[in-house]
């Protein structure tokens, strides 16, 4: 059963005269193992995928399924709790909270899902993704590529088995990209986990499964060839 | 609490300015209310002593003990069992040694009756050249067996022993027998005119130009006691108010700078709840360490005042406005509540 499966989803916003369509009907699915991105340029309408994807909103039309169940209709209550149990967010920038230690950021998961027990431990977490010794630093002490590691087991911490990255890797450098995006393939392929990273950057497709591009609300599958094609124009 | 604590800790700068705010609001309000009720009491502790409910006095006195005389004709029937004769009257007292002076007032009763005070020092007055005084002379420069004068008087009184809280009109009261306080007053024993009868219970048939009023009624008609009690109690509530206001602005600020983060946490699927109960934590948190510290402040006032500013700390009366401060600053929490109610999740997402 696929993770995420959009049917016809559109998204428009205002009405009339302004309304403004961000997502043409769109069929989207992403597995369990797979590692999807999505590419194009800003204003494009990734993001809005991701939103409607993450139940971070509703789509105008269209159907939403997350593992196998239909969430197009859910209270913003349900979709609070969906969001909590089923994603792992990594938004752009940071999204840890400044006040909390790398540690605590986890442990506030925990203040909220008292009786779970977590696949991997926030310490051997840490340690895969390299960052014990950062447990008792503040966000603000961290550089962007360890910022966005902590994310990434922020991310994991609750056993999401969706794992949505927004620009994961905006504000690295080439190799500290590359690592980010090593690792996300690394939770697809061996932790069976979907991820789906949106991007605009072509240099990081080498790991990736599937690959979506995104043109004026416009999804569309690329393949091989297709890929090629983008990495040619981009260098 | 998890969110609360540790937002604190992590900003101490920031959340210590909230502190020193909560510190000296509830200092001040404390600090006016100490001297509200230090004043109040000083005002009435000998009539709140009062042994009954019921004052009987002259109709043209306006409530006010200060200006009633009642001749012997119009207390006589209400004389009976069970009530007390009271005469006042506002004197100086000096020390002719020291030629230290104080207001004061005297309280003529019959010293084996039930008026008589409570004795903590010494003894009752024996003869009519022999007075008690509430303790509060000793602040200002007498002491138990000095002799005083009274209204320049060339009799000598003694103080022959002290009681306790036995004050009007703020200044000190000297118990006398009848005799002594008719002496003075009215320059002879023999005009048999008091200021009041106290009784347990209401008269059915009051003498002529005479009115019976209530302890209360005689306490608020003290001079300058209502607009006093008043004042305060607006400077307290006007303080309590601005509380809610201070508080409730300053955690609004506060909120709004933390709507990006709290947009990621809904984002992330932390519970619009959660958010909440940061906030109000957070509030009450710091609500009880700042108030704390406040009484902490009050306490060490208190044992640095002169005791002759009239300070007193009722501690049920100080529980209450404490109660009153948390309880206005969680209520300014209410203004960040609406924002918080509202953040959208989708605010988390920069960019498209």
């Amino acid at each position: 059963m696929a993770l995420v499966d959009l049917k016809q989803v559109t998204k428009v916003y205002g009405s009339g005269h302004t309304a403004v369509t961000a997502l043409h009907p769109t069929d989207f699915t992403l597995s369990p193992g797979e590692f999807a991105t999505v590419i194009g340029p800003s204003g494009s309408g990734k993001t809005t995928l991701l939103t409607i994807m993450g139940s971070l909103q509703q789509p105008t039309s269209g159907q939403v399924l997350i593992n196998g169940e239909d969430t197009t209709n859910y209270s913003e209550h349900q979709r609070t709790d969906l969001r909590f149990n089923t994603f792992g967010f990594m938004l752009q920038g940071s999204n840890l909270i400044p006040f909390l230690t790398v540690k605590d950021q986890l442990a506030l998961v925990d203040r909220f899902n008292h009786h779970k027990q977590h696949d991997m431990s926030m310490d051997s977490l840490f340690t895969m993704l390299g960052i014990t010794d950062l447990a008792r630093s503040y966000p603000a002490e961290l550089s962007g590529g360890e910022r966005q590691r902590v994310a990434i087991a922020r991310a994991l911490y609750n056993d999401p088995p969706i794992i949505l990255a927004d620009e994961p890797t905006a504000s690295l450098d080439t190799s500290r990209a590359l690592q980010v995006t090593e690792l996300l393939a690394t939770i697809a392929h061996k932790m069976n986990r979907g991820v789906v990273m949106i991007t605009h950057d072509t240099r990081l497709l080498d790991t990736v499964d599937t690959v979506y591009e995104m043109r004026d609300g416009v999804l569309q599958k690329l393949d091989a060839s297709g890929v090629q094609k983008i990495r040619a124009a981009a260098v | 609490m998890f969110l609360a604590i540790k937002e604190i800790m992590h900003n101490k700068a920031r959340y210590l300015l909230v502190i020193v705010t909560f510190v000296l609001i509830s200092y001040l309000v404390f600090f006016l209310t100490g001297l509200a009720t230090g004043l109040a009491r000083n005002n009435r502790t000998a009539i709140d002593a009062l042994p009954g409910n019921y004052v009987l006095m002259s109709k043209y006195a306006n409530k006010n003990l200060l200006s009633s005389v009642l001749t012997k004709d119009q207390y006589t029937d209400a004389a009976k069992k069970g009530t007390s004769l009271l005469g006042q009257m506002t004197v100086v007292a000096e020390n002719p040694t020291t030629n230290k002076k104080m207001n004061s007032n005297i309280f003529g009763i019959n010293l084996d009756g039930r008026l008589r005070p409570k004795v903590t020092s010494g003894r009752l007055p024996a003869k009519n050249s022999e007075v008690l005084a509430d303790d509060s002379v000793t602040y200002y420069g007498v002491k138990q067996g000095d002799r005083i004068t009274l209204n320049g008087s060339t009799q000598k009184y003694r103080i022959v022993g002290l009681t306790h809280d036995r004050r009007f009109a703020t200044v000190p009261v000297f118990y006398t027998s009848l005799a002594t306080y008719r002496q003075i007053k009215f320059g002879q024993k023999q005009i048999a005119n008091v200021s009041a009868v106290v009784s347990p219970k209401k008269l059915k048939n009051l003498p002529k130009n005479t009115e019976q009023v209530t302890k209360a009624a005689l306490i608020t008609n003290i001079p300058g006691y209502t607009a006093q009690t008043m004042t305060f109690m607006l400077m307290i509530g006007a303080m309590i108010g601005i509380t809610l206001l201070i508080i409730g602005i300053f955690m609004y600020i506060l909120t709004i700078q933390k709507i990006g983060m709290y947009g990621v946490m809904r984002a992330q699927g932390i519970r619009t709840s959660a958010i909440v109960a940061a906030l109000f934590w957070q509030i009450l948190v710091l609500a009880v360490v700042g108030v704390g510290i406040g009484i902490g402040l009050l306490a060490l006032t208190a044992l640095w005042l002169p005791k002759t500013i009239p300070f007193y700390s009722d501690p049920l009366l100080l529980a209450i406005i404490t109660a009153a401060l948390i309880v206005m600053s969680l209520v300014g929490g209410l203004f960040s509540l609406r924002r918080i109610l509202h953040i959208d999740p989708l605010e988390a997402i920069g960019g498209e």
